[in-house]
């Protein structure tokens, strides 16, 4: 500990204090796991950089830089954006559904080519950081059970519906999932949280049969049996079952994966990139992994206990969240424990999109760390 | 519970490091408890969300223990695959290779996983043309994985893979080779597609040899190739040129017990054994039996001279003899009286079942139980064959038997037999592995010493003077006995179906307890043509064989050639021509 709360004035505003103050050994821990990432992509295509790794290890080392950056700023500027951030994505989650460019069957992204954007992504960190700031102006009381827990209830409602309409299941759930466990950090009484978990579990049956997309339904249903059809939406799941199960306890050792790289698994660079680390690696490749991941989140959560603000610490746990529930529904899904949702493995697969999600989310858990000392007063803002 | 999901969590096994983590999130949580301030409720439902994801992990973690190490689904390769049975090599005497294993692949094919069954089907149909086309559509139909085809090469293997079929896999498996084909096929038998023993030696030693394969040993056998090679070499062509339906050849140690040849023709190759008919599998040595004929007369004499109810210089009356309704005959009718040197080499049917019926059946029949003709061959074989033997012996049977009627044995339980005989009088089990120098040999006295010596001199007179002349080998010795036996089809003899037999052992002389080896050749219906003269009998047709093999295996075996002494080099002797039918 370099600063101690005990310090100079404007000490703890100077950029080489600011830089000691980063947790590198989370952002190690990011590194890690993009290096093995890049390792496996490298793997995948063959024992080639192209087309793969190479994209993959600049577009991380560019992340990182920018996360360095984000957790140099202020948290009050962090505070101030968070409604404005929200605002505009769910402005362009409606944008994506009147005007929205449809890849893969799904309307998801706004604008063409490389200056595409999936509006979804933006709002993962915007909710986050937007009922951080709500239940920052919250007191212990209201965050319990009161009235003002419908505004929440709609801010996590709106981008929910709206992403699963685009289609997007997976995205869908990540939000309802994160939202849901803000509020359960912010204090919800138990006497709400019990009922609500218990009817989601009785919801969800009927839901599956009459909500969801006949292409959704089927992945679920395939899941629970997807024998019944190898050669379509079971053929994932099955594959990368094979794949997973062909590692054994030491794996078939690196870029001897026959499963991946003779093309049987699908979507092996992205979704499914866990099984070739259980092919390649075995089971202590996927102990390790995991426990990068684990570690990741364990230290994340760390750094939002420890937070002098409100904000700092409802928006770190919950960045910390949406990471981990990346990786534990798709872990899952790779294993065969959960129905195949394109969720992808945080910073292991390829794909810019998370990755630059996942990257300035971890750049506004820094600066909780960075600003930890910080005491935000109530209801100031750029914006209300 | 935080302790746990920290050990998850912390792959850094620093005990202060650990310890330091726990006490700050426990810490955090008292702290919180103690001051009760509202905001500090969301530390502790920090910490809850962090026990939950902890718990979460571990699960997951557990769910990637059970794909990659419990799941059912077993792929191309892998460590598991490999760990297939293996079967040590087998060797002969002097450690040439038998038979040994090679890596292949096994073809799997997965319908689950099968995208398109047709396209599947015509590519395996032309990369495996063998493959059966029925079969394959079954298997691509079916609700579970099957195994296609065995034995694939690398070079198959490779083919198939590149074709890059959903649901087809492959596992190594281990494939029995045969270098030598068909050589010794009968007694070293083979295995099926699995690597399980189903014949032969394969059969009888199956344990041993996965044991042995386990610690790399390989398993030596007590045949020699040298002598297998000449006795097949020798039997084949033999049987070829006299037309006959099938033969036996079998070389034993007397002393040992060890079978250093052993030849059944027809054979067959021990790789594909489905493609070789029951006939050519029958091993003729171990499994079939026959009637021997004149063979058994070393049997019955040898008894007549042990129970000192005869000498060699007993004398018989040949000239008729008739037992109930049944007249016994001889080849060549001779109205005179012929001693039991002159009934053996002779062959006299009614001079042996003379001397018989003076011993008696009780006092021959313990004879041939003891000469292992009522048992099954001892050997390791599991398809050593029981003997056809009379259950109740009156004088009919006792005549009948004391010349080779009216009881069928195995090729093998006469080799065992004679080897008894003639190895100084101690029945000695036989036996396909090698002996280790040294082991006692366990026997057991059937005949007196003395009277093995007056048997071996009979044989070779046989050889020198009666029905055996062709077998005889200059300087080696040669004893032995033929037996022709006309095959009993329907209740009745078949004159011109013969079993034709030579059993032959060499050196007959030197001390009784010297090193002597057992020829026994069998030829099954000989047609008589003009290679063996017209004749179907053995002194034509197996002797000549039996000559033939020994010349040709003797060096092996170390048996030094003497210089015939004069008085003892075979002459023609004109009267004693019996070989002629008619």
């Amino acid at each position: 500990m370099t600063v101690s709360a005990l310090t100079r004035p404007g000490q703890r505003d100077r950029i080489s204090v600011k830089l000691g103050e980063i947790d590198w050994r989370l952002a190690g821990l990011l590194a890690f796991i993009a290096g093995i990432g890049a390792m496996m992509l490298y793997s995948i295509a063959g024992g080639s950089w192209k087309p793969w790794a190479e994209a993959h290890l600049i577009r991380f080392a560019l992340l990182f830089g920018i996360m360095i950056i984000l957790s140099l700023v202020d948290l009050r500027v962090w505070y101030s954006l968070a409604y404005p951030a929200y605002a505009l994505a769910l402005l362009l989650l409606v944008a994506v559904m009147l005007v929205g460019d449809v890849r893969l069957g799904a309307r998801r992204w706004l604008g063409h080519g490389s200056l595409s954007l999936q509006p979804s992504e933006l709002m993962k960190i915007a909710l986050v950081m937007a009922l951080g700031r709500f239940y920052h102006n919250l007191t212990a009381k209201q965050a319990r059970w009161s009235w003002k827990l419908l505004i929440p209830v709609a801010m996590i409602g709106a981008p929910v519906l709206l992403v699963a309409k685009q289609p997007d299941l997976g995205t869908a759930i990540l939000l309802a999932l994160t939202g849901g466990i803000m509020m359960f950090m912010g204090g919800l009484t138990w006497k709400v949280i019990w009922p609500v978990v218990i009817g989601v579990c009785v919801a969800v049956p009927p839901a599956v049969m009459f909500v969801l997309k006949p292409f959704q339904r089927d992945r679920i249903m395939t899941f629970l049996h997807p024998d019944k059809d190898p050669s379509g939406t079971g053929y994932h799941i099955i594959q990368s079952e094979i794949a997973a199960g062909s590692g054994g306890f030491l794996g078939k050792g690196y870029l001897l994966g026959t499963q991946s790289q003779l093309n049987f698994l699908p979507e092996k660079q992205t979704d499914f990139i866990f099984a070739t680390v259980a092919e390649e690696f075995g089971f202590i490749g996927c102990f390790v992994v995991l426990a990068a991941y684990g570690a990741i989140v364990f230290t994340a959560l760390r750094i939002a206990s420890t937070s002098h603000s409100h904000f700092g610490r409802m928006a770190a746990a919950g960045m910390t969240a949406t990471f981990a529930f990346y990786v534990l529904i798709n872990g899952a899904m790779v294993i065969g424990l959960a129905p195949v949702v394109g969720v992808p493995m945080p910073l292991l697969s390829y794909g810019g999109t998370v990755m630059v999600t996942v990257m300035i989310g971890f750049g506004l858990v820094q600066a909780v760390r960075v600003h930890r000392y910080f005491e935000l007063p109530r209801g100031r803002g750029f914006l209300f | 519970m935080s302790l746990f999901d920290i050990r998850i969590q912390a792959p850094i096994p620093s005990l202060r490091w650990l310890a330091e983590r726990v006490w700050s999130v426990e810490h955090a949580f008292e702290r919180a408890k103690a001051q009760a301030r509202p905001e500090e409720d969301t530390r502790v439902r920090i910490f809850m969300v962090l026990c939950v994801f902890g718990l979460a992990f571990g699960l997951l973690t557990l769910g990637a223990t059970r794909a990659a190490l419990f799941s059912g689904k077993q792929t191309v390769s892998g460590p598991a695959a490999a760990a297939a049975a293996s079967r040590a090599d087998l060797v002969d005497r002097n450690g040439e290779l038998i038979a040994t294993n090679l890596v292949h692949y096994g073809l799997y094919v997965d319908p689950d996983e099968v995208w398109d069954v047709d396209q599947t089907r015509q590519a395996l149909l032309a990369a495996a043309p063998q493959l059966n086309a029925q079969r394959l559509q079954k298997a691509l139909t079916a609700d579970h994985v099957s195994y296609l085809l065995g034995g694939l090469t690398p070079q198959d293997k490779d083919r198939i893979h590149a074709l890059g079929l959903p649901g087809i896999s492959f596992a190594e498996e281990d494939k029995r080779v045969y270098p030598l084909g068909v050589s010794a096929s009968h007694l070293v038998g083979f295995v099926d597609s699995g690597g399980q023993g189903i014949a032969g030696m394969e059969r009888a030693l199956d344990a041993t040899i996965r044991q042995a394969g386990r610690s790399g040993q390989p398993v030596a056998l007590a045949i020699d190739l040298r002598v297998q090679g000449a006795l097949e070499d020798e039997l084949s062509s033999a049987i070829v040129k006299l037309g006959a339906k099938g033969g036996v050849g079998i070389v034993t140690d007397t002393q040992t017990g060890e079978v250093l040849g052993m030849a059944s023709y027809p054979d067959f190759d021990p790789a594909a054994p489905g493609r070789a008919s029951d006939d050519a599998k029958l091993n003729r040595a171990a499994s079939s039996v026959f009637e021997m004929g004149s063979t058994f007369k070393v049997f019955t004499l040898s008894a007549a001279l042990d129970s000192g109810t005869a000498t060699l210089d007993s004398r018989v009356d040949v000239s008729s003899l008739r037992i109930g309704d049944r007249q016994i005959h001889d080849d060549e009718k001779s109205n005179r009286v012929m001693t039991l040197s002159e009934v053996f080499i002779h062959s006299s049917n009614i001079g042996t079942s003379k001397l018989a019926l003076q011993m008696g059946g009780d006092r021959l029949v313990p004879y041939f139980d003891a000469f292992g003709l009522f048992r099954p061959a001892p050997i390791e074989l599991r398809e050593s064959a029981r003997p056809l033997a009379p259950r109740k012996w009156s004088e009919t049977t006792v005549a009948s038997a004391s010349f080779g009627h009216a009881i069928s044995v195995t090729p093998l339980q006469v080799a065992a037999g004679v080897g008894a005989v003639a190895n100084g009088g101690v029945y000695v089990p036989l036996t396909l592995k090698k002996r280790v120098p040294g082991q006692p040999i366990v026997g057991r006295r059937v005949i007196k010493p003395e009277t093995s010596e007056a048997m071996l001199g009979l044989m070779r007179l046989n050889v020198m003077k009666g029905t055996g002349t062709k077998a005889n080998v200059p300087g080696l010795r040669v004893g032995g006995k033929t037996g022709s036996a006309e095959k009993a089809i329907g209740g009745h003899y078949e004159r011109h179906k013969v079993v034709a037999s030579f059993a032959s052992v060499f050196p007959t002389d030197g001390p009784v307890n010297q090193k002597r080896y057992l020829v026994l050749i069998l030829v099954d219906e000989p047609v008589g043509n003009a290679f063996s003269m017209g004749q179907r009998t053995a002194a034509w047709t197996a002797a000549p064989v039996a000559g033939r093999v020994i010349d040709r295996i003797a060096p092996f075996l170390g048996v030094r050639r003497v210089t015939d002494l004069p008085n003892l080099t075979p002459t023609p002797v004109p009267e004693v021509e019996t070989e002629g039918e008619q």
